[in-house]
């Protein structure tokens, strides 16, 4: 019903694009995977190879202990979620969950149980006999979730399956989806390029690019800390600063940029050691930048980067959303995102403070 | 606003005529099956369903009828069955010269009956075989395949391919994705194929006049019927024929189509 997900070394060549690098990654049995990236950076052909639909050039995939290279899509223990759903659309709903369990030459009584168990999950009990060309978008998908779990996999993959719903049902199934994977208990490996989806559901996020992977850990790791400027980027918007690695030590990073010195904690550079000279990016996200006259906190837990002009503001509802042009050059740079209460006006001048904590460093790749 | 008027006249002038150039030889066909006297021409002096009651009591007429409806039904069996799989092949397999192949599998359907049946009337008195409706039968699946083939070939796509995918990876073979999944999933446009090949193999002359012998299909009775001279018989079994392929497109659009355009709708 669950098991460990592990590749090792994959590789895989389209003709002369290298989809993937050489990839290595274990996923733990139970856990809630999501494979992220933008389109093109072999997300879904990791999945695919996963599945058995492709043969990767190189390297293994092993689910459990067994070693899956040359298994055939059938008798893997997975079961896969396309993104178009791809329900049988001459069959109704329940002829489409009992299907696998037919394949597999399960006794009748016992499918009917799942089948039964499955429908009342999804909340279709109503809907069994429906065709799927009577079932709404969020319907169908919880059919195709009841189709691949009735087959008992020990890995679920799902390959972008909610993508052609809307923002709100997308909210609902997305919750849906983390609680079902719960009760279950089986290994869910879900590909998105929506980081907001990724956060939302997953225990580990594996942040994707270019066939490689630039970042793995749980959502508030990857998002605080991330590994890389990519991953940084991808997870989020992210104010940069060029800084130049000044002294190191055991409790602080001091580094020069635009603004002038800053120093910050030596966690500010997590995935690296600085070295004194090295070229880095602090990097900020909008939300830890502080409003002026905000005193809850003291000064010197606030990195000062000066008197900003305010370019343009908007109201987003949870907070105000403002472009600012920094003290040290003319152009807008800087995105912040001060508290909804706070009125800032184009022309304004605030000063601009980013906590201290949060601000991080990673090396210029 | 007359303007207006005059160009709304002319379009449903335009209208009537080009239905009129189309139906008006069939209009006049079923009308004068319905003639009293024993001549289909003007003046009509009917109706009356003697000529109709002469078809079915001619024995020849209601056996080449049988012969017709059994060539049709069958080979239109077969030509969907071996179009369904060309089909099936060409859009899951990669095969060597797929390209070629694909294109040789259609072109006969630009080629003319007369050549087709005149090659085949060749090619079987070469191997010995004579001339019957078994033969005729080979002709029309020689004819419909390529139209079966070519329907049932633009119904499978990405999307089906997907579905088929799904299937297998809940454990199903090759065989029973095909049979289970494949063949249903596409049976508005299998049936589609089915119905139009029966009404092409309904109508066919040519071939089934040159490859049959004793037992013939409709229309070669019907020309053999013509050329002892017109009368309103002729015009009745003529409507039989054309009543039964208006019944069999119809049957198409409401069942088939309809269906198939609500599920793509959906």
């Amino acid at each position: 019903m669950t098991a460990r997900v592990e590749f090792r070394g994959i590789a895989q060549r389209f003709g002369t694009f290298d989809a993937l690098g050489g990839i290595d990654l274990t996923v733990e049995a139970g856990e809630f995977a999501v494979l992220l990236g933008p389109s093109g950076c072999g997300k879904t052909t990791l999945l695919m190879i996963l599945a058995g639909f492709i043969v990767p050039t190189r390297g293994e995939v092993f689910i459990g202990d067994r070693q899956m290279n040359g298994v055939p899509p059938a008798r893997r223990p997975t079961t896969t979620m396309f993104q178009d759903y791809a329900l049988f659309p001459h069959m109704s709903v329940r002829a489409n969950i009992l299907f696998g369990p037919k394949m597999q030459h399960v006794p009748a009584a016992e499918a009917k149980a799942r089948a039964d168990r499955l429908l009342a999950m999804v909340n279709l009990a109503d809907a069994a006999t429906k065709k799927p060309h009577e079932l709404s978008g969020g319907q169908r998908q919880r059919v195709a979730l009841a189709r691949a779990l009735a087959v008992e996999p020990d890995v679920l993959l799902l390959d972008e399956p909610l993508g052609a719903l809307d923002l709100g049902l997308r909210k609902q199934m997305q919750q849906e989806l983390k609680h079902i994977q719960r009760e279950v208990g089986t290994t869910f490996i879900h590909v998105t390029h929506d980081q907001e989806e990724a956060m939302a559901i997953a225990d580990r996020i594996v942040v994707m690019n270019q066939g490689r992977i630039e970042d793995h850990g749980s959502p508030d790791r990857v998002y605080l800390r991330p590994a890389t400027l990519f991953s940084a980027g991808f997870m989020g918007e992210l104010n940069r600063l060029e800084a130049e690695v000044g002294d190191v030590s055991a409790e602080l990073v001091s580094v020069d940029t635009v603004a002038g010195k800053l120093a910050l904690p030596r966690t500010a550079a997590a995935g690296f050691d600085p070295q004194v000279g090295q070229h880095t990016i602090l990097c900020f996200r909008p939300e830890q930048c502080r409003p002026d006259g905000d005193d809850s906190h003291a000064d010197h837990e606030a990195l000062d980067l000066g008197e900003c002009r305010v370019v343009e503001s908007a109201f987003f509802g949870t907070h105000l959303r403002a472009l600012l042009a920094p003290p040290w050059a003319e152009a807008p740079g800087i995105v912040a995102h001060f508290p909804q209460r706070d009125v800032l006006k184009p022309g304004d001048r605030t000063t601009l403070r980013v906590s201290r904590d949060a601000a991080f460093l990673l090396p210029v790749s | 606003m007359t303007r207006r008027a005059l160009g709304n006249v002319g379009v449903a002038g335009y209208v009537l005529l080009l239905y009129g150039f189309i139906y008006l030889p069939v209009m006049t066909l079923v009308l004068f099956s319905f003639q009293e006297g024993r001549f289909p021409i003007p003046p009509f002096n009917g109706p009356s369903l003697r000529w109709y009651e002469a078809v079915f009591a001619d024995g020849k007429l209601t056996a080449a009828l049988t012969n017709s409806l059994v060539v049709a039904l069958l080979s239109s069996a077969l030509a969907c069955l071996l179009g369904f799989l060309a089909a099936y092949g060409f859009a899951r397999y990669r095969l060597p010269g797929a390209g070629p192949l694909k294109v040789m599998i259609t072109a006969p359907l630009t080629v003319s009956y007369l050549i087709i049946g005149f090659g085949l009337l060749v090619t079987f008195n070469m191997a010995g075989i004579s001339r019957s409706l078994w033969a005729v039968g080979i002709g029309h699946v020689v004819i419909n395949t390529p139209l079966c083939f070519a329907i049932i070939t633009v119904s499978l796509g990405e999307h089906q391919r997907n579905i088929e995918r799904a299937a297998r990876d809940l454990g199903a073979s090759d065989w029973q994705v095909m049979w289970r999944v494949t063949a249903p999933m596409l049976l508005p446009s299998i049936v589609a194929a089915y119905f139009l090949s029966v009404t092409f193999s309904w109508d066919e002359f040519i071939i089934a006049f040159l490859l049959s012998r004793f037992d013939v299909t409709l229309p070669v009775e019907i020309w053999s019927l013509l050329r002892s001279g017109l009368n309103p018989k002729t015009n009745a079994v003529g409507s039989v024929v054309f009543l039964a392929s208006v019944a069999v497109v119809l049957i198409l659009e409401f069942v088939v189509f309809r269906r198939y355009s609500s599920r793509r709708a959906a």
